[in-house]
């Protein structure tokens, strides 16, 4: 064989590795699944071919699907906002140039590494249980606290703040990108006498929606998929009164307590085709608000 | 323009220090700049010239001394309130915003009426016409465009004093003939002060009034250009101004019977244009040719001297017929000579300062 006949060959085996996972691990179960949204499938017998009746059950015949959806799009709107307005202003307080910036920027990267695990959400039961942390300390002030977590009012809150609590990430991106903005920007605002709220609104922030435009689309497609905390936090019920009763909860709900597989792939593909419009809406949207340098 | 006392100054530094914590950059430099001149910081990198147009900026604190604008102390005074404008060497142009807003920026920070910023945009658009460009974005425009733009944010705010920290840096080398045209046609049309950073003598050379001569955060001479290529005051001077740089001999190199002339001089400066091929009033004997370039108006030679081997440069007029490995003798009129002491400071005679 000649030389330029083996190279494309040799160039596969190197791929091979990454290949198999990707076919064997991604790609086959992801056209499996949407196979499967299409039947009925209760793991014991064969997959039966249903057609869309899974799709149109959903939307026309199932009220725990909208309240999902519900509380789901709730959490999004609430969390995500929060937690880029928390990472920035931390970022930015940390960006002034502190001594020790390294040790407070592990230290608020912290929960972000915890925040996900199954022993933060249980954490977050403590605080915010009727005998919690939380209700402790505000009796020393003479309030009363609710039961957060049992209280369908506040419980989707409690997550929230669970959420919110976890801005290392998007804290650290920033961080960076702030860095990124040369320094002769604000020197020539600031000669021109521009206020710090003025230079912030209109140099910082500008110049910073590439990196905001990031965080938004990957926090956004993060807080769609959240599950682990509202798993835990109510014993994965979703409850009270399915007030956390998550997408992603009640779609684990139907796949692995009803064994409705099929159903359960149905949730899943229009939950991917939610994300995919909301991030091609992000771009679309994009090139109006974000600012590209060059 | 003579203006001989110190108050009528539009810039006045006395003995201007900094300092980063214990280490100090600059070493109390004293300086007064007259109305309506053009003043070039030249010097190597790390000379402190940036530092010192900073601290006049009022970007960096001035650790001590006096700074005094148009008879105002304004050590503290904040860069806004200096009635300074300044050209950074990256332009610092807003990227999502458009040419106008550049522009006007500064303007709408201090409040001014829509109509007086759109006047003094359109003004400053057409003395750098660039009024075809005001609705593009800084990524669409050239190189020398965005020069264009970033000189326009300054005069629009119609500052006492102009200052440009190496603006033509990022410019190729013929944007940087024209630009340097340009902004001396500029300073003689607005009048104003102006203070220019460079590290490129060429361009200290030919748009300065006055040359200050930075070294090592002192300012080594301060003069016209014709005073710096004429009387440089040290070796370093001499060095820096002039291009093939002057040939420094120290006397030890020459032929006996020549140093025995300059019994008190340590080091002879002769530039390259200066000396010539032939008889002359000081001989230096036949040098070796080694590297011969052609450049049309001038011919440079690169030899070495006789007996000291000591490198020399000649530059001579015109297209010179001549090879390397060649022999060629030189000399220089006494009058084209330097003469510098042992610590390297010029030795006055009668021809010259």
């Amino acid at each position: 064989m000649s030389h330029a006949a083996r190279s494309p060959l040799a160039g596969y085996m190197f791929l091979l590795p990454w290949l198999i996972g990707f076919l064997g691990l991604t790609l086959g179960p992801t056209l499996y699944s949407l196979y499967l949204s299409f039947t009925s499938y209760n793991l014991l017998s064969p997959p039966v071919w249903v057609g869309l009746e899974n799709y149109v059950r959903l939307f026309t015949a199932d009220a725990k699907f909208w309240a999902s959806m519900r509380v789901t799009f709730v959490f999004v709107i609430l969390s995500v906002p929060l937690k880029l307005s928390f990472a920035l202003a931390i970022a930015i307080l940390l960006d002034r140039g502190i001594r020790g910036l390294p040790v407070y920027r592990a230290i608020f990267y912290l929960p972000s590494l915890l925040g996900g695990s199954v022993a933060i959400a249980i954490l977050w039961r403590q605080i915010f249980g009727r005998n919690g942390v939380l209700n402790l300390v505000l009796a020393q002030f003479g309030i009363e606290g609710a039961s957060w977590i049992s209280d369908p009012r506040y419980s989707l809150l409690t997550l929230v703040a669970l959420a919110v609590w976890q801005f290392g990430s998007p804290m650290i991106i920033f961080l960076a990108g702030l860095r990124q903005i040369p320094t002769d920007m604000y020197e020539a605002a600031s000669m021109d006498g521009a206020s710090r709220r003025r230079i912030f609104f209109l140099i910082t922030l500008p110049l910073l929606t590439p990196v905001i435009f990031f965080n938004f689309v990957i926090q956004t497609i993060d807080a769609f998929k959240a599950f682990t905390p509202a798993f835990i936090v109510s014993n994965g019920t979703g409850g009270p009164a399915n007030s956390t009763l998550f997408y992603t909860l009640y779609l684990y709900q139907e796949a692995f307590g009803n064994f409705r597989m099929g159903y359960a792939a149905a949730l899943a593909w229009v939950l991917l085709v939610i994300i995919a419009l909301f991030t091609a809406f992000a771009f679309l949207t994009s090139r109006f608000w974000v600012h590209y340098d060059e | 323009m003579t203006l001989p006392t110190s108050s009528a100054a539009a810039l006045e530094l006395t003995n201007i220090c900094k300092s980063y914590g214990d280490v100090p950059i600059i070493h109390g430099i004293d300086l007064a700049i007259k109305p309506g001149s053009f003043v070039v910081f030249v010097g190597p990198s790390g000379c402190g010239k940036s530092t010192l147009l900073r601290m006049i900026a009022g970007l960096e604190p001035i650790t001590s001394g006096d700074l005094v604008i148009d008879g105002q102390r304004m050590n503290e005074a904040p860069a806004s309130r200096r009635g300074i404008a300044m050209v950074f060497q990256s332009y610092a142009l807003y990227p999502h915003m458009d040419v106008y807003q550049n522009l006007s920026f500064g303007l709408e920070t201090a409040k001014m009426r829509k109509a007086e910023i759109a006047e003094r945009v359109s003004r400053a658009a057409k003395i750098l016409k660039i009024e075809p460009l005001l609705r593009r974005k800084p990524r669409q425009l050239s190189g020398g465009q965005r020069q264009r733009v970033a000189i326009g944010r300054a005069i629009v705010r119609e500052p006492r004093l102009f200052l440009f920290d190496e603006p033509l840096s990022n410019l190729d080398a013929e944007l940087r003939v024209q630009m340097r045209v340009e902004i001396s046609n500029l300073h003689r049309d607005l009048g104003t002060t102006m203070i220019y950073v460079t590290h490129d003598q060429v361009e200290a050379m030919t748009m300065a009034d006055q040359i200050v001569v930075l070294n090592g955060g002192r300012v080594e001479q301060t003069g016209s250009p014709l005073d710096l290529y004429n009387y440089p005051r040290n070796l370093f001077v001499a060095a820096f101004i002039g291009s093939p740089r002057m040939n420094i001999f120290p006397t030890s190199a020459l032929s006996e019977g020549i140093a025995g002339d300059f019994a008190t001089t340590h080091s002879l400066g002769v530039r390259p244009e200066h000396l010539v091929a032939g008889p002359a009033d000081v001989g230096l004997g036949s040098i070796a040719v080694e590297v011969v370039e052609h450049l049309g108006d001038v011919t440079i030679l690169h030899g070495r001297l006789p007996n000291s081997h000591h490198g020399v440069t000649v530059t001579l007029s015109g297209q010179v017929e001549i090879k390397p490995g060649a022999t060629l003798p030189i000399g220089v009129s006494r009058s084209n000579l330097h003469r510098f002491d042992r610590g390297g400071l010029r030795i006055n005679d009668g021809a010259k300062l």
